[in-house]
Parts: C-alpha cells; structure tokens; sequence
C-alpha cells in the first residue's frame, strides 16, 4: 500500500487527486490537505467580483466530493516537511495544522510514500503598504475576496447613478506582480458594467501594470497572425483599452496606498501619485512559507526552496542573462532534486527565471512581469505527476512524465463583456507558453497553434468552459473526458 | 508612452497613447456580435483549443 499525500487542492492538487484516485486501487491511500473547504474556479471570480455571480457559483465543497470517491480530506494547512522522518515518526512526513472543525489549530503528523505540493502561492499583500482587502484596495485573488469588490463596486455604481464621478484603478498592486491577464479581464468587464448601469460617462478606467507593454502578460507578450499581419499582443490589448476608452499606465511599481491615493514609481525612477475612488489591484505571489527538516533535526528549506519560497524542482536555477535563457530551463518532470518521492505543481513550483525581459530602475528595483502558471498548464502538470507517481508505485518501468512549459500550449479566454448576444471575449492561444527562440527564431512560437480574437463565441466558450470545469471539479460521471 | 496623469487631464483625445492604438471598424465590431458569424467562430476556436489540447498530450 501507498499514501500519496496531495498539499492544496487548486486546479493542480485536484487533478493530481482526482486521476491517482481513479488510477490506483484501493489498497492505495489518497490524501489532500487544503486549509480551504472548497475547490475555486478561480477564472470566474472576475464575475464574482463584479456582483454577476455569488461566490457559490464558483465553489465546490471539496469534502462530499472526496467522500464520494475515497480521497482522504484533511481540511488543514502543511506547515513542514520531514522528508527523511524524524525521531516522532521515522518515515517521510508532513506536519500540518487544521484549520476548521473539532480539530481546528491542531497539529498531526502525516506520513507520506509519495508528495506532490500543490499549495499555490501566498498573495503577498503586505509587500505594499495599504494594498489588498485588509486596507484600502480590492482583489478577486478568493471569491470572498471578489465578493467584497463587488460589494464596493456596485457602491460606486449606485453613487455615479446619483451624479458622481469616479475614477476605477486596476492592475498591479507590486512591481513583481504576475497575473495580468486577470487584471485585464477584470478592467475591461468593469467598463463593460458600467457601460451596462448607464454611468460610463462618470467614470475614468484606468489599467495600472507592472508590465513594460500592454499584452505582455507575465510571458513576454506573444505574437498572433490577425487580419493579413503578425500582430503583436500589445497592439492587441492597446486596441481593445482605446475602444473601451480604457487608459493605461505602465512600467509601475506600487509603493504605497492610502484611502484615496496610490503612489507608484516609474521605471524612470519618477515617483507619482495617482488619485482613486475604487481600486482592484492583485499582490505578487510567493510560496506559502513551507519549512523542511532533516533526520538531523536540522532546517534544509533552502535545499528545497527557492528564496521567494517556491519549490525547487527539475529546472536550471543557474543565474544567467536574459540573453542566455532558453527553453530547456524549464522543468520536465517536476520532481524535486533533492527528494524524488517530492513533487511540485502549478504555482508550487519555483520557475528558474521569469519569462518576460527584467527591467530594473537605475537603483535596481524590478519592474517587470514574473512567470504565470495558468489553469491550462497547472492541470496539465499536476496529471502528468499523478501518471509519474502511478507508474512508480506501479514499478511498470517507465520513465517520468513530462510536460514543459516550454513546449506546451495554453489557451486562455479573457471575458471582456458578459450577455448571451451581447457578451463578448478575448479567445488566445499561445503554444508554446513559454518562448522557445531555437525552434521557433523569429517569434519565439508555433503560429499555427498562437492565435487571439474578441467576440461573442468567446464569450460562449468563457460559459461554457465554467460549467464544464464546475463539473469536472465536482468528479461527475465522464470527468475524465473534458481536457485539462 | 506613458504620460503624466495630470497631463492626461488636459490633453485633447488625439493626443492620448489610446489615439496611437488600431481600432475595430463598425463591421468588425458587428461581426463580434452577429450571431450566424459568431457560431462560426465558436466552432473553429473551439477547434484551436482542442488542437492545443491534443498538442500538450502528445508533444512530450
């Protein structure tokens, strides 16, 4: 008999769950511990976030569904790793914490043959003074989170109905921060509302961004065949903000927020205010601050981690140029170098280097988009770590299965407007998601597979791919069918 | 481009970064939006999706 222990249960840990339980018998022991009860479709909270959605629409309660299918659920957070056992328990281990029920605060310890951390990342609100929900700016990081934007958005909404004005900031609360393309979903739905309430004429929409061109996204922009050219992704974005009348600010750093007032710093180095009535920025991420012990008793997290917590898997970490990055930095298998019983998926894992150019300041502060790890290739990594852990336990021979970032694909659907025949969205695939400019030189990807469009079947897919992923999450008859 | 906010304020809509930036035509627009045309494009984006799908399955 095996244990597999899964830490978290995002897009990532519940894949890795949900095909080991469906792929190893019963004699075989599947766990997850996640410190939330639920699974969160995380691509609707944007709605969520603007009161066209209640959080439960995007949630699954994780604990029937586990019941259902024989996965152990621990409703608790992983605090440290014991990957060689200590004098309590002598085989691997992971220590947790509860975080609900009668056992809430409690520690246990839980023995491991297999791990695959999956936590996701920590939002990092407190790298920015004043920024996130505690203080003075929203997020849709947690569909509570969202909830409450919305709450605040539709006060503004209903203040502007009375004959105010308000000025609406969204993008990036940090000069570190990844995510953009929630950000843009996020700003282009909120003009698309207030359009929609009647008070677009009293509102000014502003897209704050770390990013050095719009459409970067955290992956260097990418490139799409459209209309006889091969456009850029900025020229994209540029020309959805200018038909939404939309203005941008790029190149920030956001140092600090008060009730009405963020400052921000240029890449120039130019320190500048910008006055706010509601703002949704989201923080930069990191690990969740996971500890590792040895039989020693001794601290070895930073074998494990990297600096910025994240876990060190099969990647080149070697610090080296923009110049000299390539493709083949990126992890494959996504098992740790120092234990192979330890895995990593989806934000978990520590990328060896952003995607996008670093841009620093002349006192060397980044200002520059970091590496997203979306649903498409969470998924993805966290099955092939569940067929790698399946064929060990199975001792079938096989290799460890891959699936880099640097070869895989991501289609991302951005909703920029919601309505059955008046809705609309951003459809875009890049392949791959990482730029691989030895196989593809000029653009860094397969055009064939890279392409962006606005329209009403976007939105279609937007609702389409929600119902279909609630479903899946939920582990229904036939779950296996619809693609990661 | 970035400009100052409060230069924002003040400047005429030609001169803002958005004047630099391409457009939708009206028939672009109505094309977002036309029903017949947008079932069209649903099946062939949903075609691209499924393509990228199979390609991270078998490119590894």
């Amino acid at each position: 008999m095996a244990n597999v222990v899964v830490l978290g249960a995002g897009v990532a840990g519940h894949t890795a769950a949900a095909f080991l339980r469906k792929w190893l018998g019963r004699e075989h022991q599947v766990t997850v511990v996640s410190p939330k009860p639920d699974y969160n479709w995380l691509p609707s909270n944007i709605w969520v976030g603007l009161g066209l959605r209640t959080p439960q629409s995007v949630l699954v309660p994780l604990k029937p569904v586990y019941d259902r299918v024989g996965i152990v659920f621990k409703q608790a957070r992983a605090v440290t790793l014991f990957p060689e056992g200590d004098a309590a328990m002598p085989s691997p281990h992971v220590e947790i914490e509860y975080t609900a029920g009668d056992k809430n605060q409690q520690r246990e310890l839980v023995p491991y043959d297999f791990l695959i951390n999956a936590t996701g990342p920590k939002l990092k609100f407190d790298a920015t003074e004043g920024l996130g929900p505690e203080h003075f700016t929203n997020s849709v990081c947690t569909a509570d989170h969202a909830f409450h934007a919305a709450q605040a958005f539709l006060r503004d909404v209903e203040a502007m109905k009375h004959g105010e004005q308000r000025r609406f900031v969204v993008g990036s609360g940090h000069g570190t921060c990844t995510c953009q393309g929630a950000s843009l979903e996020y700003v282009v739905n909120l003009e698309a509302e207030l359009r929609r309430h009647g008070v677009r004429d009293k509102a000014q929409v502003i897209y704050l961004s770390n990013e050095y061109e719009l459409g970067d996204f955290g992956m260097g922009g990418a490139h799409i065949r459209k209309g006889g050219y091969i456009t850029p992704t900025s020229i994209f974005t540029a020309s959805l903000f200018a038909e939404r009348g939309i203005e941008w600010i790029l190149q920030a750093h956001v140092e600090k927020i008060e009730k009405t007032q963020i400052s921000y710093i240029t890449l120039e180095g130019e320190h500048r205010t910008l006055d706010y009535d509601f703002a949704m920025l989201l923080p930069p991420f990191s690990g969740v601050g996971l500890k590792a012990i040895n039989a020693s008793g001794e601290d070895i997290s930073a074998a494990l981690f990297a600096p910025n917590g994240f876990m060190r898997v099969d990647a080149d970490y070697a610090a080296k140029p923009y110049e000299q990055w390539q493709a083949a930095d990126w992890p494959k298998t996504y098992q740790s170098p120092a234990y192979a019983n330890i895995f990593a998926a989806g934000i978990a894992f520590a990328p060896p280097h952003a995607i996008s150019q670093p841009h620093f300041t002349k006192d060397g502060l980044p200002i520059f988009a970091t590496a997203p790890r979306t649903g498409m290739p969470s998924a993805t990594i966290g099955k092939i770590i569940a067929e790698s852990i399946r064929d060990q336990i199975a001792a079938n021979g096989h290799a460890l299965r891959t699936a880099s970032m640097a070869k895989m694909g991501a289609a991302c659907v951005a909703s920029t407007g919601t309505g059955l025949t008046m809705g609309s969205a951003a459809a875009m695939t890049v392949c791959p998601i990482v730029p691989d400019y030895q196989t593809y030189p000029e653009y860094g990807r397969d055009l064939r597979y890279t392409m962006g469009e606005i329209g009403l079947a976007g939105h279609w897919i937007k609702v389409m791919l929600h119902y279909l992923f609630l479903y899946k999450a939920r582990l229904l008859p036939g779950w296996t069918l619809i693609p990661e | 481009m970035i400009l100052r906010d409060d230069w924002k304020q003040t400047l005429p809509a030609h001169m803002k970064p958005s004047s630099y930036a391409t457009k939708p035509t009206r028939f672009t627009l109505f094309l977002r939006t036309f029903v017949p045309w947008q079932i069209v494009r649903f099946l062939i984006v949903n075609i691209k999706m499924m393509r990228m799908t199979w390609l991270n399955k078998h490119s590894h």
